[in-house]
């Protein structure tokens, strides 16, 4: 099976929570403009649903990274099955 | 001569136990209690009767030592006898006739101060901590999900099973990488060391899990290696070691950004619960939430506020503006044609007023001076009218005297009429037989009936 392109590394899920930590904190803030809060919000709530998708959204995987020649890697699918390991 | 004596005439020959018992009681009783230094291999406890058996060795020759549980419970060891521990031991040398083997029972055992082994992990340890390979600054923080994960370990190990499931109870849905290596004995260090390499070089993993199950010592050995602590050192995604139990630490643990005690508790350390997460978004939007609809309320509150000062504000305006308005009007008004004609008409009037009133009390006072001279006037007239009618009221009555009917019945006439004297009779026809009458005389009046109904007509005197 071929490597796939890092698409978790696109809306990183870390920098978006604590993006939502920042949201939080400039809604706090009550000078604010009611079109930039509007904003802020909005951004807010994306940003959570785009989070529960990605959480949603993970497959999962087990995989060997097999070394090929001249320095390339392959992964390649684990049988699901668990073989009693002698310990 | 003598073998061949033997071999021809031979006494009656042992049997294996007799041989055996004879070498028992030999050696048993030449080696009562001997003291031996050795280093420690092929320790195994056997799990049903928890006794230790080891072999003692050295360049070049080996001795099996046997600790009894009972012993060892009784000697309340400080450390743990594993292989390649350098000891001492103290016993007695025991035959075993089943196997047709000594060994060394151990009545005492001591370690025979550092093994080689742990001189050189010190000596290791020392070096790479000048280094700077253990500096706490070089440890990373491990990312809050990481999406894939590479495991160095053994594909068959009970490490990669623990891990493998506590990843998937926890949170499915990361990718596993794994980079199976041989974790014990010969190149194994190598391959754990090109492991985390080649995962670092393929890039996927966000974090790396090195480790493997228990074992003793020797078999964590590859985990002390300097190669693995430099390729762990080395690592551009950050490493979570997990070597063996609790108790046990390698230089591995000390390079990587995190020691794990065991592989289950690393990949707890390294996935979150996936519930978790959901909770925390779920309260992140909650609370965004929550503070929109406080900072909604409250800008709400200011506008109704601004807009309520805004409207009395203006009221005030208009009611100023109006009061302003009305007096201009009036002072408009009174400049007006209409208002000042009926100013004027109104001057006029009073005027008017004024003049008939005093017209009219001039009137009165004038009035009242005629009427005193006309009433004198009047009660002269007036007496004079009197007096001629009281002359001839005079008059009447003398004359109404002479024309009294009375007068006439003086001179004997009578005047017939009804009993009640309403009816004057003039007439002989109105009279009817038996009816009642009365009659008067100058002197009164008397009731008679008239009788017979015979009617004398008489001319008339004077005709």
């Amino acid at each position: 099976m071929a490597d796939k392109g890092n698409k978790n590394k696109e809306p990183n899920f870390e920098i978006s929570v604590e993006r939502l930590e920042e949201i939080i904190k400039e809604l706090d803030n009550g000078d604010l403009e009611l079109e930039k809060s509007i904003k802020l919000y909005e951004e807010g709530m994306k940003l959570t649903s785009r989070c529960q998708k990605m959480l949603d959204d993970a497959e999962k995987k087990v995989s060997k990274l097999a070394k090929g020649k001249g320095g390339s890697f392959a992964t390649e699918s684990i049988e699901t099955e668990d073989s009693e390991a002698p310990f | 001569m003598k073998a061949v004596e033997v071999l021809f005439n031979p006494p009656e020959p042992l049997t294996v136990s007799e041989l055996t018992s004879r070498i028992k009681v030999e050696l048993e009783s030449g080696f009562k209690s001997v003291l031996v230094a050795g280093e420690i291999s092929n320790l195994r406890v056997v799990q049903n009767s928890g006794h230790t058996y080891f072999t003692l060795k050295d360049e070049k020759a080996q001795i099996k030592v046997v600790l009894w549980k009972r012993r060892r419970d009784y000697l309340n060891l400080k450390f743990k006898p594993s292989d390649g521990d350098q000891v001492i031991v103290r016993g007695s040398i025991n035959v075993y006739q089943v196997q047709g083997v000594y060994q060394v029972n151990v009545e005492y055992i001591e370690q025979a101060g550092l093994g080689a082994l742990l001189a050189a992990y010190k000596e290791l340890e020392k070096k790479l901590a000048t280094e700077g390979l253990f500096e706490l600054e070089r440890k990373r923080s491990l990312p809050l999900i990481p999406w894939t994960v590479g495991v160095v370990t053994s594909q068959d190990g009970a490490a990669f099973r623990d891990i493998r499931s506590t990843i998937e109870r926890r949170f499915p849905g990361i990718h596993i990488i794994l980079r199976s290596v041989k974790v014990q004995g010969e190149g194994a260090g190598l391959q754990i060391a090109e492991a985390i390499s080649d995962l670092n070089k393929h890039g996927n993993s966000e974090v790396i899990i090195a480790g493997r199950g228990g074992g003793s010592i020797e078999e964590l050995w590859a985990f002390n290696e300097e190669i693995v602590v430099r390729a762990i050192a080395n690592s551009k995604i950050p490493i979570v070691s997990a070597v063996g139990h609790e108790t046990d630490f390698t230089l591995s643990d000390q390079a990587a950004d995190k020691r794990a005690a065991t592989p289950t508790a690393a990949a707890e350390i390294i996935v979150p619960k996936k519930d978790d997460i959901h909770k925390q978004l779920d309260s992140h939007s909650d609370q965004i939430w929550k503070r929109m609809l406080y900072f909604i309320e409250t800008k709400s509150q200011t506008v109704d506020d601004i807009s309520e000062k805004l409207q009395s504000l203006i009221k005030e305006k208009i009611k100023f503006r109006k009061e302003k308005l009305f007096s201009t009007k009036r002072t408009i008004d009174m400049q007006s044609p209409e208002k000042r004609l009926s100013y004027k008409r109104g001057k006029l009037d009073r005027a008017y007023e004024d003049m008939s009133l005093r017209l009219k009390i001039i009137l009165n006072s004038k009035k009242t001076q005629h009427m005193t001279v006309s009433a004198s006037l009047l009660t002269k007239s007036l007496e004079t009218y009197l007096n001629k009618q009281k002359n001839c009221l005079n008059n009447q009555l003398s004359r109404l005297k002479v024309i009294n009917p009375t007068k006439i019945l003086e001179r004997g006439y009578a005047i017939v009429t009804s009993t009640d004297e309403r009816k004057v009779y003039k007439f002989v026809g109105e009279l009817i037989p038996g009816n009642d009458l009365k009659i008067r005389l100058q002197d009164g009046s008397r009731a008679v009936t008239v009788k017979g109904d015979k009617i004398m007509k008489q001319d008339n005197l004077f005709n």
